[in-house]
């Protein structure tokens, strides 16, 4: 157990300039307004040991989130704190730095034993563990008495609280074993594994009904394809098998084809490719066998031979249709020589008419002109000019009669040409009828000609000119049909034989399934008594043993933790209960419990504070009651726990928050006390708590530091008081 | 810290149980935790798990082939 016998900080939040403080009496009261580095001093001595530990979300302590090492008013931002203890087997000096003004901050530690060798960087934190085994949040439970300490011990749900004042009871490192084991989850891992083992057993057991009902099925088919109970053996599938090969092979032989490489299988092994090789064979025995090759040959002619004659059908009846239309032609124009006479003669015939017209109409205005001409010679007289008789309305008579004979002439010159015209075209139309058909007829005595050619060349025979194709055709059909109806027979007898041959290899076939389903059957049946299975089980049992012993050293590690936390609670019981009376003063209050018990969900310590009645002591307290519960916990434990802790002092920040004149006053007897066990750092503004410790503590066994006058760019002034 | 490691192997020997084993655990534990605290359990304990279990993922493997 070591004790700080000397500071010096530089530099860390509330300081500028280097600041030394010596702890060489028992107890040290470091007095001063809020703000003035009081908590400087302290932060400077857990930095020291500590490092980054103390600072950030990792400490669990809200106000350190964002906590500013380095005093921001200062430049340089160099920070050092150094510390010096003494222990009875040996000192130590601890000087940690921090240079904070540069881009990339950079932190030493260097660690001296007196009279021994100096260490520095990793060395010397490696140095550092093994004089000080504790990690920041035991010291900040079991020797930093800090207001969020006391609210872990207090106010902070069970389980923190459990952890609180496991630390309080240097108890962390069974409760670090039991956090590793659990953490490495080797009990879900199991139970994951054994969900996986019951599941292959179960797999195992469908697979089996599986495959029983499977083996049920091709049973079926098996009696379904003609196979009897007898039959369903490896033996008796291979005899079979032998038996479908040497019919195929005589089959084959038999229809002239090459045998191909096909022997009967040797074993079970070999059916499936017999099976296959099987299937091949008569496939090809369908494609291959020379009657079914000379009826699809004959089938393919008889087809030629009716698409001929179809064609043949429609050339006959293109060129009688053709050759009637030119023979009625002839017989209305008797030729084309006629047709282009009678033609010709229209055309003069209108000519003719055309000249008439012309006539008539050059006549009519010379009438006009005459009639005109009598009508100024007449003077009104209505006498004749030819004959000199008088005749009413002459004039008008005589010009009526000349227009009616004029139009009657022209109209009926119009109907003449009209009809000349219309018989005129209808003879031109019947003219190119007639040399179209003409054309058609030569074109389709090259068809029949070209389609003659084809048949000669398609049915390979040799046609004489003026041998008639629609007898040809037909006699060939009749020969194509004689043909196949002798091989039809044929080709109907090896069908039927392929067929059976077909069903015998799906005999086989069946039977190799039925034979590996009951293999399969067998193989899982065995499964439980394969090497493999007694495997599976030999591994897992040696995993339970695994997951047995795990258990087995989470039961031991917590029931020893809990062994020792009773010893140390019942210890520090007395001192608890003594304190918290002294200091709290409460009326209600005779008796105050701290026990220890097992949690039964973790097995992990679960501690309770009770009255005198036995009953739950937090809701019957006022916040000072709690402050000084939590004062004298973490007094009575550290008492008690004092022999199993490193530091040999106590940190305590403001400890007379919420207390009253008399709790203050029990609070400073309190710390006389227990300085006697370990020295004690306090920090207080409260100058009437700062008096009752001077009173209290005979003054060689105290220093008081004043903090006064601080400023941003020079820290507090510090004197140490008379 | 020593105490620890005696302390617990008292709990285990007054339960009957295989001792033998089990302490050969608890060194491997205590071990790892005087190695690198309560990480290094966990990582320690991680492999062992894994070594064992690992043939077991094997085995398993060839059963479900046999199926």
């Amino acid at each position: 157990m070591f004790k700080i016998a000397r500071l010096v900080v530089e530099g860390l939040r509330g300081f500028a300039g280097p600041q030394s403080f010596e702890f060489r009496r028992p107890v040290t009261v470091l007095f001063g307004e809020n703000g003035t580095g009081k908590s400087s001093t302290l932060n400077a001595i857990e930095w020291c040991f500590f490092g980054k530990e103390c600072v950030g979300a990792g400490t669990g302590i809200r106000e350190r989130v964002g906590w500013e090492v380095a005093n921001r008013f200062r430049s340089p931002a160099d920070v050092s704190a150094e510390v010096e203890c003494t222990d009875p087997h040996g000192s130590f000096t601890v000087l940690r730095s921090m240079s904070a003004g540069t881009a990339r901050r950079r932190d030493t530690l260097e660690l001296k034993e007196r009279d021994g060798p100096t260490f520095i960087g990793p060395e010397a934190e490696e140095k550092l563990r093994q004089l000080v085994p504790f990690q920041f949040r035991d010291f900040l439970t079991t020797t930093y008495q800090h207001q969020e300490a006391i609210r872990a011990v207090l106010v902070q749900e069970a389980r923190e609280r459990n952890d609180a004042i496991d630390r309080l009871l240097g108890l962390s490192d069974y409760r670090n074993i039991l956090t590793g084991i659990e953490n490495a989850k080797i009990s879900k891992a199991f139970k994951d594994l054994s969900g996986e083992k019951d599941r292959i057993a179960r797999d195992i057991d469908f697979a089996v009904r599986q495959r029983v009902r499977d083996l049920e099925d091709a049973q079926q088919r098996a009696e379904a394809a003609g196979l009897i109970t007898d039959d369903l053996s490896g033996d008796a599938a291979v005899r079979l098998a032998s038996q479908v090969a040497d019919r195929i092979t005589a089959f084959l032989e038999d229809s002239g084809l090459v045998t191909p490489e096909f022997e009967a299988p040797a074993d079970l092994g070999q059916l499936a490719e017999f099976i296959r090789l099987a299937r091949r064979a008569l496939s090809r025995a369908r494609a291959e066998i020379p009657a079914i090759t000379r009826q699809q040959e004959l089938l393919g002619r008889r087809n030629a031979v009716l698409r001929f004659q179809q064609t043949l059908n429609n050339l006959d009846v293109d060129r009688q249709r053709t050759t009637r239309t030119v023979r009625d032609y002839e017989r209305a124009h008797r030729s084309q020589h006629q047709l282009e006479a009678s033609i010709e003669n229209i055309q003069t015939q209108e000519s003719d008419l055309q000249m008439r017209l012309r006539e008539l109409n050059a006549k009519a205005p010379l009438v006009k002109e005459r009639i005109s001409l009598l009508e100024s010679l007449q003077d009104g007289d209505e006498k004749c000019p030819l004959c000199g008789s008088s005749v009413p309305n002459l004039l008008a008579q005589l010009q009526t009669e000349w227009e009616d004979e004029i139009g009657n002439q022209a109209s009926g010159i119009e109907v003449e040409m009209t009809a000349k015209s219309l018989e005129r075209q209808q003879l031109v139309r019947t003219m190119r009828e007639w040399s179209e058909s003409q054309k058609k007829i030569a074109e389709l005595e090259e068809e029949f000609s070209n389609f003659r050619r084809a048949v000669a060349e398609t049915l390979k025979l040799d046609i004489a000119d003026g041998e008639n194709l629609n007898d040809l055709l037909t006699r060939q059909l009749s020969s194509v049909q004689n043909s196949l109806d002798s091989v039809e027979q044929t080709v109907t007898a090896k069908m039927r034989s392929i067929g059976e041959l077909d069903q015998l290899v799906d005999q086989v076939d069946i039977l190799r399934e039925f034979l590996n389903l009951s293999r399969r059957i067998e193989r899982l049946d065995s499964i439980r008594e394969s090497e493999e299975y007694q495997l599976l089980e030999t591994a897992f049992q040696e995993l339970a043993e695994f997951v047995a012993d795990l258990d087995a050293i989470k039961r031991a590690v917590a029931d020893a933790s809990r062994s020792e936390a009773d010893g140390k609670v019942t210890a520090a019981s007395r001192l608890i209960d003594e304190y918290f009376r002294r200091t709290a003063n409460h009326p209600g209050l005779d008796r105050v419990a701290l026990e220890v018990d097992s949690d039964r969900r973790t097995g992990r310590n679960s501690y309770t504070f009770a009255d005198q009645r036995g009953e739950d002591l937090f809701p019957v307290l006022s916040q000072g009651d709690m402050n000084c519960l939590a004062l004298s916990i973490f007094l009575g434990l550290s008492a008690a726990a004092a022999k199993s802790s490193p530091f040999g002092f106590l940190l305590l920040d403001d400890p007379s928050q919420s207390l009253g004149s008399e709790e203050k006053k029990f609070l400073a007897t309190l710390i006389k006390n227990v300085s006697d066990k370990t020295d004690i750092i306090v920090a207080t503004m409260d100058a009437e708590f700062r008096d009752l410790l001077l009173k209290e503590i005979p003054a060689p066994d105290v220093t008081t530091y004043d903090f006064i006058d601080w400023t941003p760019d020079k820290g507090p002034v510090v004197v140490e008081a008379a | 810290m020593n105490d620890i490691l005696d302390l617990v192997l008292e709990q285990l020997t007054g339960r009957g149980a295989d001792v033998t084993r089990q302490r050969e655990l608890w060194d491997e534990i205590f071990s790892a935790f005087e190695g690198g605290g309560p990480d290094e359990i966990s990582q320690q304990l991680k492999r062992t798990w894994d070594g064992k279990y690992g043939r077991l993922s094997d085995v398993i493997g060839e059963i479900e082939e046999l199926m």
